[in-house]
């Protein structure tokens, strides 16, 4: 009977083990955003603030100048506004719905804006890759950078950086 | 036991009425927000059409079948809503196709942005209107975004019953018909506000990806095909309006002009045609740019409608007299209502 | 699949009709079919854990049962030649070998549920006490079948029953599944008995119109407090429990009440749904509240409030915790060491702290659930010491305490109590949970109430007809508890089917589902 007793017990704790393995939930297919010149999170940075996306755009809007001027767009379909609010160094645009309004692209418009690393237009185009490694798309005349659902995007011309644009990814 | 069949059975028949008095009540009627009207007003008015418009909000607003047969007796109808997306528009046209064949077709291109389910309210707004066939049951299956289920479009009372609690008079007196509120699904606007030079300096924000959704570039082709199939021709439109929240970006205009030049497809862009239309931001636009008043669409259905006759040969059906007469009636509306709406800006 | 689902809804009209179609002896065929084609619905990932715990209980219990028969027919071989005190240890003996068979299921069925619903809750807490590096242990993502806490605990009684000699050993693998995976149950009980059960699910049943009509009434109760009064009190409760510490004071009570009708409406609208689809079969299932709002203590509330969850910790947990050999030789020293009046009550203390630290965590994986199930104790041991006081004042007020207003008084007092304990399953955070109740005595914002309340996601209206379901919910439990209303509607056909119509539509129109609601789970979906 002992060793009956130890039989059942073994495969109790095999087939334990089998459940526990199978239990494993599946990991998100998000990993293939994780290979080459990905980043966790980009910023903009302007003046001491510094910008991301996601986040409440009431703080930042706050710290921020006044902008030269603001328009929204009302997308009575998705029940939602976006705003575009212009400042002479970027466009800052944010997804408003109620009460919530979050920063939802930023589009540089000259040096005084720099990202997280510290790039800025006119940058050199090997300092980007310096930066950021090699990008996770290439395209004619820019480089672009995955994390999660945000794109980072330098505009590249004659080997300098002449535009940027950080913006999230919807479906 | 019979007297109790019977009871069930009247109980189940007095169920049964009731719930579809019911469900005409709780239906939205659209008066305040009237694009949900407009497709279920074409069954009235089917039949006898030369063109016929598709697309979305930039067609209704753009193109006025009271003009392009007053001025050019060119007889059409604007098959368009509220963000239509493409394979709304191509089920649409199926669905028109069994009711009459028009001459051409021409579809507003902006849609084509669209590759995916969008919004359940103008999902409504577009299939509710539309009656039972098995088009509607595709377009249905085709759109329906992930919180909706088909059995609340076949049941429709199942979506609309929490407005119960907020009915109006409109929805007891417009319970079981209502008067169009489109013009030959032109919806008109009288108002003004203008665009700003600042709102037209802009543009549209950079995109991730610029590349057209295969789904709805497939959805083209299956338009371009049925069109073929039933003799009649497709016209690729880009309406005058471009405003920064609705941009048609470079990228775009590129593929477009280039699968309209690989199937043979006339596409007209008349964003740089607005100085040659004719049309003036400070007047045509109710709504800062986004979409044409009455007078930047009259504006725009005369350029369009001597493309129509001069390169597209459709013809002037004016000495038609059956198709005269009701035409004459349809433009009388309109004038009417334009005239009654300017009236009541003024106010 | 959802009980508020479109797709349980035809489910269950395909069901209902291929059950009284088929020939009478596949109709048990078929509720295994249909039980497993809604597990199924859930991820046929989960299959091969309901299929462990049913091929496992399954041979056990022969084993059990093969041990037991061995037994009797060597004692009745042997009868004339062992004496008295020979057959008594061998019996003893015999029952070791049965009691390490049960034990063996009951490991691996408890195990399986232990691993996959609570790795996670002692990793994070070995986490928080221990240092293992940097990131810590990783908490693994580990898959919870649907329903698991309940079908295992259906089964594990069924495995109890079969040691103890209550119920018969099912010879047939087919039909003891059928037991385990009863589609209806399986979500969120009643925890059946196999004793009650099983000789209903395998019995032919013919169409029975009056069994049939109580059936389908019950479910549309059930969609009633569910749809029309559970899941519209919910909007308001999502609002207040985003950010509880924004809703402190008057709020915290108002969500007590909230929550006190919403679990009651959720809870037992899905009983109601699941009792009826049985009905309608023809198969009765245990009753799993009986009107607990009406309860005058804490005792009595858990005698009438998930009355089966009670009874098979009582049956499975405390009676035989507070029986077992170790318990004994407690309760003696105990009694030896800190005087018979102590003595005594330490092993059934003993073993009342255990049974609510188990139904706590039964409740979920966390430390607010195992607080919740030892505040509950602790309340119900509290009564129990001062039982005496209660009795001296009852026995010097007895027109007082025999007055309708004074067990009014008691109602509402339990009532108030168990909404306070309960609130821990909302707030989910012990020390938010404590915090927040304080700020009950230390905010006093009860002023604003009056606005504020409209806005947490329901009007006036949304209120109006939360008030009025209660009310209607409230009649008929009182009309209930002298006579069924479906028995005192039954011969008046025209009426019947005039309130029935009138609930229907009352469902169908102020139900808070669709598009604009969110399609809630029921609360013990996640068991």
């Amino acid at each position: 009977m002992k060793k009956t007793a130890k039989r059942i017990l073994a495969m109790i704790l095999m087939l334990l083990l089998a459940m526990s393995v199978m239990a494993c939930g599946k990991k998100e297919s998000g990993d293939e955003n994780e290979t080459k010149g990905t980043q966790k999170g980009f910023a903009i940075q302007i003046d001491g603030v510094t910008i991301r996306l996601g986040e409440q755009a009431e703080k930042t809007l706050t710290a921020l100048r006044t902008p030269l001027s603001q328009n929204e767009l009302f997308d009575c379909g998705a029940g939602n506004s976006r705003m575009l609010y212009r400042y002479a160094s970027f466009d800052l645009y944010t997804m408003k719905s109620g009460e919530t309004e979050v920063i939802d692209q930023i589009e540089v418009k000259d040096d005084f804006c720099e990202t997280e690393k510290g790039l800025c237009i006119g940058a050199e185009e090997s300092a980007v890759v310096a930066a950021y490694g090699e990008a996770t798309r290439k395209g004619e005349g820019s480089l672009t950078y995955v994390s999660g659902n945000q794109e980072l995007t330098f505009d590249v011309e004659n080997g300098q950086v002449v535009g940027i644009g950080l913006l999230r990814v919807t479906q | 036991m019979k007297k109790r069949i019977l009871i069930a059975v009247c109980a189940l028949l007095a169920m049964a009425i009731l719930l579809g008095l019911l469900q005409a009540l709780l239906m939205p009627k659209y008066r305040t927000n009237p694009e949900g009207a407009l497709i279920g007003e074409y069954y009235a008015e089917s039949g006898g059409h030369d063109v016929i418009f598709v697309g979305d909000c930039e067609v209704y607003e753009s193109f006025i079948p009271a003009v392009l047969w007053k001025e050019y007796g060119i007889s059409s109808y604007v098959r368009g809503s509220a963000q239509q997306l493409v394979w709304q528009s191509y089920y649409l046209l199926e669905e028109t196709f069994r009711y009459e064949k028009p001459r051409a077709v021409v579809f507003n291109v902006l849609s084509l942005k669209y590759g995916t389910p969008q919004s359940e309210a103008f999902n409504r707004m577009t299939l509710d209107g539309m009656k039972w066939s098995t088009s509607k049951v595709s377009a249905i299956l085709a759109s329906m975004t992930e919180e909706e289920s088909f059995v609340e479009y076949v049941f429709p009372l199942l979506r609309f019953h929490s407005r119960i609690t907020s009915l109006t008079a409109d929805d007891f007196r417009y319970a079981f018909s209502a008067p169009a509120v489109s013009l030959c699904g032109y919806l008109m606007q009288t108002g003004v506000k203008p665009m700003s030079e600042e709102l037209a300096s802009l543009e549209g924000p950079r995109l991730s990806d610029y590349t057209l959704p295969k789904t709805a570039m497939d959805y083209l082709e299956k338009m371009r095909v049925l069109c073929e199939e039933n003799g009649c021709e497709l016209i690729l439109v880009k309406s005058p309006t471009n405003s920064w929240g609705y941009w048609w970006y470079d990228q775009w205009e590129e593929q477009i002009v280039e699968y309209a030049a690989n199937h043979g497809l006339t596409y007209y862009n008349l964003i740089p045609l607005c100085e040659e239309i004719g049309i003036d931001w400070s007047k045509d636009t109710y709504d800062e740019g986004v979409h044409l008043n009455v007078y930047g669409a009259e504006k725009t259905s005369r350029y369009f409608g001597k493309l129509l006759t001069e390169q597209h040969g459709i013809l002037d059906r004016r000495n038609e007299s059956a198709l005269a007469s009701r035409w004459t009636e349809r433009v009388t509306a309109y004038e009417t209502q334009k005239k009654i709406m300017e009236e009541g800006n003024e106010r | 699949m959802l009980f508020t689902s479109y797709g349980f809804i035809a489910f269950l009209a395909l069901v209902f009709l291929a059950y009284y179609l088929v020939p009478k002896r596949w109709q048990w065929g078929l509720l295994l079919a249909a039980s497993y084609a809604f597990y199924c619905f859930a991820g046929w990932e989960c299959l091969i854990f309901i299929l462990v715990t049913t091929l496992s209980a399954y041979g056990i219990a022969r084993a059990m049962g093969y041990a037991a028969a061995k037994e009797e027919a060597y004692l009745a071989l042997h009868r004339e030649e062992m004496e008295k005190d020979a057959r008594k240890k061998y019996r003893a003996a015999e029952k070791k070998k049965r009691f390490r068979i049960l034990l063996a299921g009951l490991v691996l069925n408890f195990g399986v549920l232990a691993v996959l619903k609570y790795t996670g809750f002692v990793v994070f807490n070995l986490n928080s006490w221990f240092s293992f590096g940097e990131n810590g242990l990783a908490i693994p993502d580990l898959l919870l079948p649907m329903g698991i806490s309940f079908y295992t605990f259906q089964t594990m009684g069924y495995l109890i029953d079969v040691y103890r000699g209550k119920t018969t050993v099912e010879k047939n693998p087919a039909r003891l599944a059928l037991f385990v995976s009863f589609f209806p149950q399986l979500v969120q009980g009643p925890i059946s008995r196999h004793s009650d059960l099983a000789s209903q699910l395998y019995t032919p049943h013919s169409f029975d119109r009056r069994g049939f009509t109580f059936g389908v009434q019950r479910i549309l109760w059930g969609y009633f407090k569910k749809l029309v009064i559970a899941d519209r009190v919910l909007i308001a409760m999502r609002t207040l429990l985003d950010e509880p510490e924004q809703y402190r004071g008057a709020y915290v009570a108002l969500l007590i009440l909230l929550y006190s009708i919403q679990i009651y409406a959720d809870f037992t609208g899905g009983i109601d749904i699941t009792i009826g689809v049985a009905e309608a079969l023809g198969i009765r299932l245990t009753e799993n509240f009986e009107r607990p709002f009406s309860s005058r203590s804490t005792k009595e509330y858990w005698r009438r409030w998930h009355i089966t969850m009670g009874t098979w910790f009582t049956d499975y947990v405390f009676y035989p915790v507070s029986v077992c050999k170790p318990m004994m030789k407690l309760s003696k020293w105990s009694r030896k060491t800190l005087g018979n009046n102590v003595g005594k009550r330490v092993p059934v203390y003993l073993a009342t702290v255990l049974t609510w630290f188990l139904t706590g965590l039964w409740h979920g994986a966390g430390w607010n659930f195992i607080v919740w199930g030892l505040l509950n104790c602790l309340v119900i041991l509290i009564s129990q010491e001062l039982e005496p006081i209660y009795a001296r004042f009852h026995g010097r007020f007895p027109r007082l305490t025999s007055s309708w207003g004074y067990g009014k008084f008691m109602a509402i007092r339990t009532f108030l109590l168990m909404g306070l304990i309960r609130s821990l399953d909302c707030y989910r955070d012990v020390g938010t949970t404590f915090r927040l109740w304080g700020s009950m005595v230390t905010t006093w914002n009860w002023g604003e109430l009056g606005e504020g309340i409209f806005s947490l996601g329901l009007n006036a209206v949304d209120f109006l007809i939360v008030l009025g379901g209660c009310g209607v919910v409230a009649i008929v439990s009182s009309l209930s508890a002298k006579r069924s209303v479906r028995e005192r509607l039954y011969d008046r056909p025209v009426l019947s089917w005039t309130l029935c119509g009138v609930l229907f539509l009352t469902i169908l129109l102020l139900g808070a589902y669709g598009i604009g609601y969110d399609a809630s789970q029921f609360i013990y979906n996640q068991f």
